[in-house]
């Protein structure tokens, strides 16, 4: 056999033909009529139906089709000082738009005063035997994946508001709490399989938990602990 | 669920369903080879998609080799990312090989050299293939594939250096074993 010489140009011309090979394995391999969990498809196509739809898309949407239901909460933007007492106030509205596939957009107005500086905070109480296992943080965003013995994860998410976020949620839940902490307004969306997610506005910041194993009195636990650090 | 409006433009929202609708069962198998848990490999199938719709500017045509490869290597990475989960204790690093449950021979396109040349490079223990495969067959820059494996560059430059190592040995003999078949 000829002697072969590894260098980048012969990977490059050889290489391709190894990665095609695999690949054309793999898909002949992959089972085409495996049946996807109700739970995965239900995740994904929320997934799918909001990120196919931009927000131009569902502008037309709305002149096209839906009731809008545009709710503007006037936050007041206090002092620099950053009490919880002036942490209640919000320094954003948001503006969440129903729309007829279930789902609810929320977009952002920050007032002036928005510039201050954001800490984005994990909750200080996680229910018993949960541990963070994955933390992604970035300046606008922090999300920690928590884990308990069980395999059982639940999602912490903490985004500092700009103008150009867009925040969905789905509206196919079987019930919907309000709540209050410490005067601030908290959403839990109840799934009749356990699933729960909630959404809070704080700050300068949102907060959304999700995850199907814990209670109601465990969320807003950890929402509080973010209120009166 | 609530979730992020991560997709920018009108044409990756629209990229994104095909994707979705084209690889989700590729990629279910190749993380299901690893956990053996359908509900944990469709977890990571879904955290594949997620880290998809984050970065979906670098991704080109849906149909090519490339994205195939990308595809593969973030279910990869979501794959390692919930195996190590549910395995905290675990120290050592985790490798995911696509090919570890394949049977059978690999069909490779003709070239002027001998398949079993093909098969030196496709058997590269998979921390050095998975580099090769996205440098030399995906075109991607080190840093890059840095990002994606979620390494450091220099690691980058280590394995491919001693990748070639490798493979210049393992064609070395390779071509001893051919000679004397001659």
């Amino acid at each position: 056999m000829e002697r072969v010489e590894v260098t980048d140009e012969w990977l490059y011309k050889y290489m391709p033909v190894v990665n095609s090979a695999i690949i054309r394995e793999l898909e002949k391999q992959a089972d085409y009529s495996h049946r996807f969990s109700q739970r995965f498809e239900r995740k994904m196509k929320r997934l799918i139906r909001k990120e196919a739809l931009g927000i131009l898309a569902i502008i037309g949407e709305i002149a096209k089709y839906v009731a809008v239901v545009i709710i503007c909460i006037l936050g007041i933007a206090l002092a620099v000082t950053m009490s919880v007492e002036a942490y209640r106030a919000k320094f954003f509205d948001s503006i969440k738009t129903y729309l007829k596939d279930n789902s609810v957009e929320c977009q952002y107005v920050s007032y002036e005063g928005m510039e201050g500086e954001c800490v984005l905070k994990a909750p200080s109480y996680v229910p018993k035997g949960y541990e963070e296992v994955q933390r992604t943080e970035s300046e606008l965003v922090l999300r920690v994946t928590y884990e308990n013995g069980s395999g059982k994860v639940f999602y912490w998410e903490n985004l500092k508001v700009i103008d150009t976020m867009g925040v969905g949620m789905d509206t196919e839940y079987d019930r919907l709490g309000q709540y209050e902490i410490h005067g601030v307004p908290v959403s839990i969306a109840f799934y009749n399989d356990g699933y729960k997610y909630a959404y809070m506005e704080y700050g300068i910041s949102i907060f959304m938990v999700s995850g199907t194993d814990l209670t109601k009195e465990e969320i807003l636990k950890m929402l509080e602990s973010v209120i009166v650090e | 669920m609530i979730y992020l409006m991560m997709i920018e433009g009108e044409s990756d929202k629209r990229k994104f369903v095909v994707l979705y609708e084209k690889y989700r069962y590729l990629m279910f198998n190749v993380a299901f080879d690893v956990l053996r848990d359908k509900h944990l490999a469709e977890d990571a199938v879904h955290e594949a998609f997620i880290k998809v719709a984050k970065n979906m500017p670098v991704i080109g045509d849906a149909e090519s080799m490339e994205t195939k490869r990308y595809l593969i290597t973030v279910t990869k990475n979501a794959t390692i990312d919930i195996y190590r989960r549910r395995n905290i204790q675990m120290k050592h690093e985790v490798y995911v090989d696509e090919l570890a449950n394949m049977s059978g021979e690999l069909t490779y396109e003709e070239t002027d050299v001998d398949n079993r040349v093909l098969d030196t490079l496709k058997n590269l223990p998979v921390k050095y293939r998975d580099v090769f495969l996205l440098k030399y067959a995906s075109g991607m820059e080190n840093k890059e594939i840095a990002e994606l494996l979620r390494i450091s560059e220099g690691a980058v430059r280590q394995r491919i250096s001693r990748g070639k190592e490798i493979l210049e040995k393992a064609l070395k003999e390779l071509g001893g074993k051919a000679d004397g078949a001659c």
